[in-house]
């Protein structure tokens, strides 16, 4: 037995492993940092970096500093950064393979801060286009350009606009040209006057012809004569039938021409008039390209999170996984059902701590689990907020509830009251820029998606608002009007409803204050709608009535041609008279 | 090359017991047909350490064995795989399932099991084949190989002096 035991051996194994255990728990802090990185990545799908991390042994536990989470829309900023997150794991759990977290800290969380490097996994796009692409992206621009709201005077339309009826009266008189020299032409080449007097001559000659065979001669040459004649008319009759055909089409052409000046007029009046049903959507398009954003910047959160759930839930035990071929050497793990069933991952409650410029919200996560069928509880959460600098109250609710992965069903409240706005910038179109001076919004939004199912209604309200633009001498009356009403609404609400898939959302918004607006401006942009119809039917007019005119004459003067050709039928026709 | 089969060489030719050598090499083939981050791995290299074991022989064959691990994986997945959802044989996978020191071992592995079985079935034939085989070479093939004219001819050989140095430099 003596032989058989060789105990230097035993005791460089113990040697060995103690020396690797030390050098494991020196080395452990990179490992897990390095692990929380790249996991983190994988996620989010941009960087995730760590300041530090801090694993204690005795007891277990872990601390993360220094956490920054790329926007993946913009590299150059972080998604969020927390100054802190600390908790304590239990040692059995993690040898079945499972993070079990009863209490979570969560301290010193910042949103959309800046990063002193790109966080993008791939190679960067160019520092500028990278920027206007993210900015329209996720809508940094200060404001909206509303439409215009003042009407340009006659002449620079005019100026600026290409007129078709003067195109079209061109064209009228070049064709008139051209066709007038063809008929011309064709008519120079008929039998004229003095060419049927010749026939005349002829025929009259006819008669000094004696003698019996000088008679029988006559009448053949007669006979030639008359055909001769026939066949002249025959051709000035058909030239005079085209000379009528062209002037027919010509008058025709002339009268389409002599519309063309108010279909420009119609057309202009519609591009640069006022139209008090555009100005209706004015909350739209001020609110609009927000709400969108946030609506969107939600939406991408909520799918990034979404999987993660989902993965676990497919992934259940009792059920043998699919057989795929595993990766060479890797194999399958089978999972068998649990006596106490746990979540791979799943903290019970994490205190989060948020900071803002407006100052502190506090809040909780609860039951974080990556498999909520085996915990039975819904992810919720709640964040309150009653000291803020700018906002009197803010709640945060909300839930994951995948607990039955068929009928899931997410939710988020959010409820504001009396945030104070001071100089929002609403409009910085340099035509009419306007400014929110001061007001109080009250808000509410209710987002649930059930089944795929996107439902989200919100309710904002404006109250005790002043909005300022342009100098008032140097506003139109339309943009005084619009000023005017808007400070006048005592409580400007607008209901924001979004439906459809998180995928493909419509969204719909209305405003009490469309209905001011359209009635405040309606009657201001009718008188300069009227007015600006006057004056560029009087300008277009003065353009094109005198051309017009012309036009008729020199289509009067081709009916000319056609009198013309008359006389010589009847001059014929007057020779072949018996 | 010439020093690895000078130290086969040496191995089988001296006075080592065949049993500490088979017991090396049937070692050897856990460590290397199962994965080598394994728990399992950790008994099995203590008792080598523990044990009058070969090293020499251990270390040689874990890496043969190694080799050949990687061109059965598909093998002990499918075998690993049948076995850990063989239905009369889930009652006894949920309960080593529920134990965390087995959670720990990664049983539930389907080449981590497979190749685990295969070697743990082959252990003991291969430990008394072994056995036999190191026997009969010393009594027959190594005696006749001595005294024949080919040997004396090497024994003045590259071969030769390799083994006779090994051998010399490992008593010293």
């Amino acid at each position: 037995m003596k032989q058989m035991i060789r105990w230097k051996g035993f005791i460089a194994f113990i040697v060995v492993f103690a020396v690797l255990a030390v050098f494991f728990m020196l080395i452990a802090d990179g490992f897990v940092k390095k692990a929380v990185e790249s996991t983190g990545t994988r996620i989010v799908g941009a960087r995730v970096d760590l300041a530090d991390t801090d694993l204690t042994f005795f007891p277990l536990g872990l601390g993360l500093s220094g956490m920054q989470i790329t926007n993946p829309d913009e590299p150059i900023k972080n998604a969020a950064e927390i100054q802190q997150i600390r908790f304590s794991l239990n040692p059995w759990h993690l040898i079945e393979k499972k993070v079990i977290i009863n209490e979570m800290t969560i301290t010193g969380v910042r949103f959309n801060t800046d990063r002193r490097e790109s966080g993008a996994l791939t190679k960067e796009a160019p520092p500028e286009k990278s920027r206007e692409k993210a900015e329209k992206k996720s809508g940094q621009a200060k404001g909206v350009s509303l439409p215009s709201l003042s009407v340009p005077d006659a002449r620079t339309i005019l100026e600026r606009e290409e007129l078709q009826c003067v195109k079209e009266i061109e064209r009228l008189e070049a064709d008139i040209k051209q066709k007038e020299q063809e008929l011309r032409e064709m008519v120079r080449n008929l039998p004229d006057e003095e060419k049927l007097e010749n026939y005349r001559s002829r025929l009259n000659g006819l008669d000094d012809e004696k003698g019996v065979m000088g008679i029988l001669g006559g009448i053949t040459r007669a006979k030639k004569v008359k055909e001769d004649i026939q066949a002249d008319l025959d051709r000035i009759r058909q030239a005079k039938q085209e000379v009528e055909t062209t002037v027919q089409t010509l008058e025709k052409r002339l009268k389409e021409v002599a519309q063309a000046p108010q279909q420009d007029i119609a057309r202009l009046k519609e591009k640069y008039a006022i139209s008090p049903k555009g100005l209706g959507n004015l909350t739209r398009l001020v609110f609009g390209p927000a709400y969108a954003r946030w609506m969107d910047r939600g939406l991408y959160w909520y799918e990034k999170i979404k999987p993660l759930l989902a993965k676990a839930a497919s992934a259940k035990a009792d059920q043998p996984p699919e057989e795929v071929p595993p990766a060479r050497g890797e194999g399958v793990n089978v999972r068998f059902k649990e006596h106490s069933p746990r979540p791979d991952f799943f903290v019970q409650q994490a205190d989060v701590s948020v900071l803002t410029d407006q100052g502190g919200i506090t809040g909780s996560v609860k039951d974080i689990a990556s498999d909520q069928t085996i915990t039975g509880r819904p992810t919720t959460w709640s964040f309150d907020a009653t000291s803020l600098k700018d906002i009197k109250m803010l709640a945060i609710k909300g839930a994951l509830d995948h607990t039955n992965p068929a009928a899931a069903k997410d939710r988020l409240h959010v409820d504001a009251n009396h945030i104070r706005l001071e100089n929002v910038t609403i409009s910085e179109s340099a035509d009419f820029p306007l400014v929110l001076d001061k007001g109080r919004l009250d808000l509410k939004v209710d987002t649930t998606i059930r089944g795929g199912d996107l439902r989200s209604d919100g309710r904002f309200a404006l109250t005790a608002a002043t909005f300022s633009g342009k100098p008032e001498a140097s506003m139109s009356p339309i943009q005084s009007a619009i000023t005017r009403a808007l400070s006048d609404i005592p409580e400007i609400t607008v209901d924001t409803s979004v439906r459809g898939t998180p995928e493909n959302p419509s969204m719909t918004i209305s405003s009490n204050a469309d209905s001011v607006v359209r009635n405040a401006v309606a009657g201001i942009a009718r008188r300069e709608t009227a007015a600006l119809e006057k004056k560029l039917r009087q300008k277009i007019t003065a353009r094109t009535d005198g051309r017009i005119n012309n036009l008729t004459e020199s289509i009067n003067g081709l009916e000319k041609i056609s009198r013309e050709l008359s006389q010589r039928l009847d001059q014929g026709n007057a020779l072949l008279a018996p | 090359m010439i020093t690895l089969i000078a130290k086969i060489l040496k191995m089988l030719n001296a006075e080592t017991a065949p049993s500490q050598i088979s017991l090396g090499i049937c070692f050897a083939m856990i460590m290397g047909l199962t994965p080598l981050w394994s728990l399992h791995n950790l008994p099995v290299l203590l008792l080598v350490m523990l044990l009058r074991v070969n090293l020499s022989a251990f270390i040689v064959s874990w890496g043969l064995f190694s080799c050949i691990a990687y061109l059965l994986d598909p093998v002990f997945h499918t075998l690993g795989y049948k076995l850990l959802t063989l239905a009369p044989l889930n009652g006894l996978w949920t309960s080593l399932y529920n134990i965390p020191l087995f959670r720990l071992a990664g049983f539930n592995n389907s080449i981590r099991m497979g190749s685990l079985v295969v070697s743990v079935i082959l252990f003991i034939p291969l430990f008394l084949v072994l056995n036999m085989l190191i026997r009969q070479y010393r009594e027959r093939i190594l005696a006749w190989v001595k005294k024949t004219k080919l040997a004396e001819t090497l024994n003045a050989s590259r071969l030769i002096s390799v083994y006779k140095a090994l051998t010399e430099g490992g008593r010293s």
